[in-house]
């Protein structure tokens, strides 16, 4: 199989660029690769054996697979995906910021309607309204994932949770869709105490750490409250930021807010690769929570789940239905955030022992199940099954794609919403042949 | 027996004139012998970008029989029923989405000229060519309604005037000192234009409105900011008797609707002897109303109504009479046989 891999690839600031890059490893076993990449120049740190090309020189394959993720980093791959059917990766279920730029900030505004009509409804066109304003805030976007055009206009789609992908099964109908656990890559990391030794951690400190970008939807606002709160029974305890922050995001007031003080909270900033595995390794808690959810799996969490690490995610994300109870511990993200993250805390930090059992279930779920090699075989497994359908369902798309921008798409729009609403994935043939009939 | 199944679109609790005459021409097919229904799929008509979807649902109906029985005919009436698909369509065209049409870019369309409302409006005119094109015969209620048909959507359409409510209970009496409107009280029948007029009346003449509707709370404010409530009187809902009674008392009928489909008040006000007052713009009524024959016809403006009113008042009651008496004559052959005949006539 000639597989293209579409996707942004290190040095880039993006998780999906580490994971595509640890995949091809484990794919390389099973198909021939082309790495495609936005700059093929600047790309970095890919296997040994896996070509290389720009985006416009792509060279002919049996299948395309695109790594999508809810950013302008994957512009190039969004555009390629739409316009060449493949199998589509999704790191992120909402795509709605990727979309946004796409069309609003390309001055399209008018696709961006119709698409979130065409995926929403009215519901979808009076928020597109105010999002193309600006006005939209977090909170609306992410309740509105724009991703539904693409992936059913796809060959297949990979997403890396049982939950997004049920609920991505459940609305596309036929088409193709896999689970793929997130596969956790083989790392050298140190033990706990040469990993704060290295950092430069007090050995007796308890660390709560949260990987990655610190934004809004991390929860970090609960964390502080909560922390603040616990040091007075656990001096020693610290909020670590492993990462840099988001910027707008005031962390500092948040703090301040919280009554945290300055030595109980530590901000790292962008971290290295080696410090950032080195952080998830030094930590005695990992918070890994994510409200509103735009679907994602976080890669940092599966790296300290497999390092033995206890963590907190957010219930109802995910990464809540992914892992069982036990191998992660679900918040509530309601009103109460604060306070039940506390208790857990409270639990973990008195129970040393506690902390290490949940660690050792975690390290041994996620190696039984999140392999490299096994989710590449997985993955190859199904992107093969699919060659073989290629043409022709490539054939069925594009007659569907030929009615994109025709009046007659916009009235099959407007059957299919209504008929989505009701859970039915598509518009019957004979429908469309109805409708045809007054599309002039 | 042969079935009729009338297809109509209707707002939940609204009822009006359209309502009305669905239900009678229902009566009136079953009074012929025809096995009737009436087929109504809710209709809102707002944000506009509802507009297709709800017109969409007509086109995904099976009508053709019911129950095993075959639907002989289906008879349209108004947007967008006559999306329906059958083999044997026979249309009565009330009126198409007119703020797509004739209202286009004025004070009465909610449609802004966003790329998205431009679509709507060319997505409803597609499918009105389509789906009225595929009809065996359309018959509108007026030739005004046929005209914009043919202006806009290059189709024909045959004018067939259907009969007021209260057919064979209207009489004339002596001319009165008001001039009289019924109806529903809403922008595009511009009593707001009358009320102007009575501003500048110097005969005497009183003006009685009789209806309900959205205009109601800015017409009594109109009146009272303008001081003539002597002249001018919301008389609101009335009763049949009432109605019959008022048009027979009246010294004329006001009514200037800007591009009216067809206008009861025009054959009502000349089955009952009297003449009408309208515009040059009123579209429905001027095909009854010839200017100092069986009314008067004015430039829709405040000034000039309110001369023509002067006029009507210092008409003598004889010229009056003749004027109703001439009226009357026009509109003698409206009668539910003639349309009942006119719409089943492919079913003999």
């Amino acid at each position: 199989m000639r597989l293209n891999v579409w996707s942004p690839w290190p040095p880039a600031a993006s998780g999906v660029a580490d994971y595509a890059a640890e995949q091809l490893v484990a794919l390389s076993a099973h198909a021939e690769l082309t790495a495609v990449a936005e700059d093929p120049a600047a790309v970095t740190g890919l296997p040994a054996g896996v070509a290389i090309a720009a985006a416009d020189a792509a060279p002919a394959a049996d299948l395309d697979l695109y790594h999508l993720g809810n950013s302008a980093l994957h512009g190039f791959v969004y555009r390629r995906a739409r316009a060449v059917p493949g199998v589509v990766l999704l790191h992120d279920a909402c795509l709605h910021h990727l979309v946004l730029g796409e069309t609003v900030e390309r001055g399209n505004t008018g696709t961006y309607l119709r698409l979130m009509r065409r995926e929403h409804g009215e519901r979808g066109s009076f928020v597109a309204r105010q999002v193309a304003r600006g006005l939209g805030g977090s909170l609306w976007p992410a309740l509105h994932p724009l991703s539904e055009s693409l992936l059913a206009e796809s060959l297949g789609v990979v997403a890396l949770s049982r939950q997004t992908a049920g609920q991505l099964a459940a609305r596309l109908g036929r088409r193709p869709v896999l689970a793929l656990p997130m596969h956790l890559p083989p790392v050298d990391a140190p033990a706990r105490d040469a990993a704060r030794r290295a950092l430069g951690l007090a050995q007796g400190a308890l660390l709560v750490t949260s990987p990655g970008l610190a934004n809004p939807h991390k929860r970090l606002d609960a964390a502080l409250r909560a922390v603040a709160r616990l040091r007075p029974r656990f001096p020693q305890l610290r909020l670590v930021v492993a990462g840099g922050v988001e910027p707008g995001f005031d962390l500092a007031a948040l703090a301040a807010a919280a009554g945290l003080d300055a030595d109980g909270l530590v901000v790292t900033g962008r971290l290295a690769f080696a410090d950032f595995v080195a952080h998830l390794a030094a930590a005695d808690v990992v918070l890994a929570l994510r409200f509103p959810s735009h679907g994602e799996m976080s890669a940092a969490l599966v790296r300290a789940l497999g390092l033995g690490r206890a963590a907190l995610v957010s219930a109802g994300s995910p990464a809540a239905f992914e892992f069982p109870e036990g191998v992660v511990a679900p918040v509530e993200p309601g009103p109460l955030e604060a306070a039940h993250l506390e208790a857990l805390l409270d639990t973990l930090l008195a129970e040393p022992g506690l902390r290490e059992a949940m660690g050792r279930a975690a390290a041994a779920h996620v190696h039984a199940r999140h392999d490299l090699a096994d989710t590449g075989r997985t993955l190859a497994v199904f992107l093969e099954g699919l060659v073989a359908t290629r043409a022709t369902e490539t054939a069925r798309i594009a007659a569907e794609r030929g009615r994109e921008g025709t009046r007659l798409g916009r009235y099959v729009d407007e059957v299919r919403w209504a008929a989505r609403e009701l859970g039915l994935p598509g518009v019957p043939a004979a429908v469309v042949s109805r409708l045809g009939e007054v599309a002039g | 027996m042969k079935s009729v199944l009338v297809c109509a679109a209707q707002a939940p609790f609204i009822t009006g004139g359209a309502e009305i005459l669905v239900a009678e021409l229902r009566d009136n097919l079953v009074r012929r012998g025809f096995r009737v229904d009436v087929v109504n799929v809710p209709f809102k008509w707002y944000p506009v970008s509802e507009l297709v979807r709800q017109a969409l649902a007509w086109r995904l109906l099976d009508v053709t029989e019911s129950n095993g029985t075959p639907v002989d005919l289906v008879i349209p009436t108004k947007f967008p029923s006559y999306l329906v698909r059958h083999p044997k369509k026979v249309a009565w065209l009330f009126h198409q989405h007119r703020e797509a049409y004739d209202l286009w870019g004025t004070k009465y369309c909610s449609f802004t000229d966003s790329p998205e409302d431009l679509e709507t409006r060319d997505a409803i005119r597609a499918m009105d060519q389509a789906a009225i094109g595929e009809c065996e015969k359309v018959y509108t209620i007026s030739q005004n309604v046929a005209r914009r048909l043919s202006t806009f959507n290059g189709l024909p359409g045959e004018a067939l005037y259907p009969p007021p409510h209260h057919l064979g209970r209207y009489r004339c009496d002596p001319p009165g000192d008001y001039l009289f409107y019924a109806g529903r009280l809403d922008r595009l029948k511009r009593l707001d234009l009358a009320v102007d007029a009575m501003t500048k009346v110097k005969s005497g003449a009183k003006l009685k409105i009789a209806g309900s509707g959205p205009l109601l709370p800015e017409l009594q404010k109109q009146i009272e900011g303008l001081g003539v409530g002597d002249r001018v009187e919301l008389l609101g809902f009335v009763s049949a008797d009432a109605l019959v009674d008022l048009y027979a008392g009246c010294r004329a009928a006001w009514y200037a609707p800007l591009n009216e489909d067809y206008g009861y008040v025009t054959v009502e006000a000349f089955l009952s002897g009297k003449p009408v007052l309208t515009t040059t713009d009123a579209g429905g009524p001027l095909e009854f109303v010839t200017d100092g024959e069986t009314g008067l016809v004015a430039l829709p403006d405040a000034g000039a109504l309110a001369d023509a009113i002067d006029r009507l008042w210092q008409w003598p009651e004889s010229r009056l009479r003749a004027a109703g008496e001439a009226g009357r004559q026009r509109v003698a052959g409206i009668s539910w046989d003639h349309v009942i005949d006119r719409l089943t006539a492919g079913l003999a």
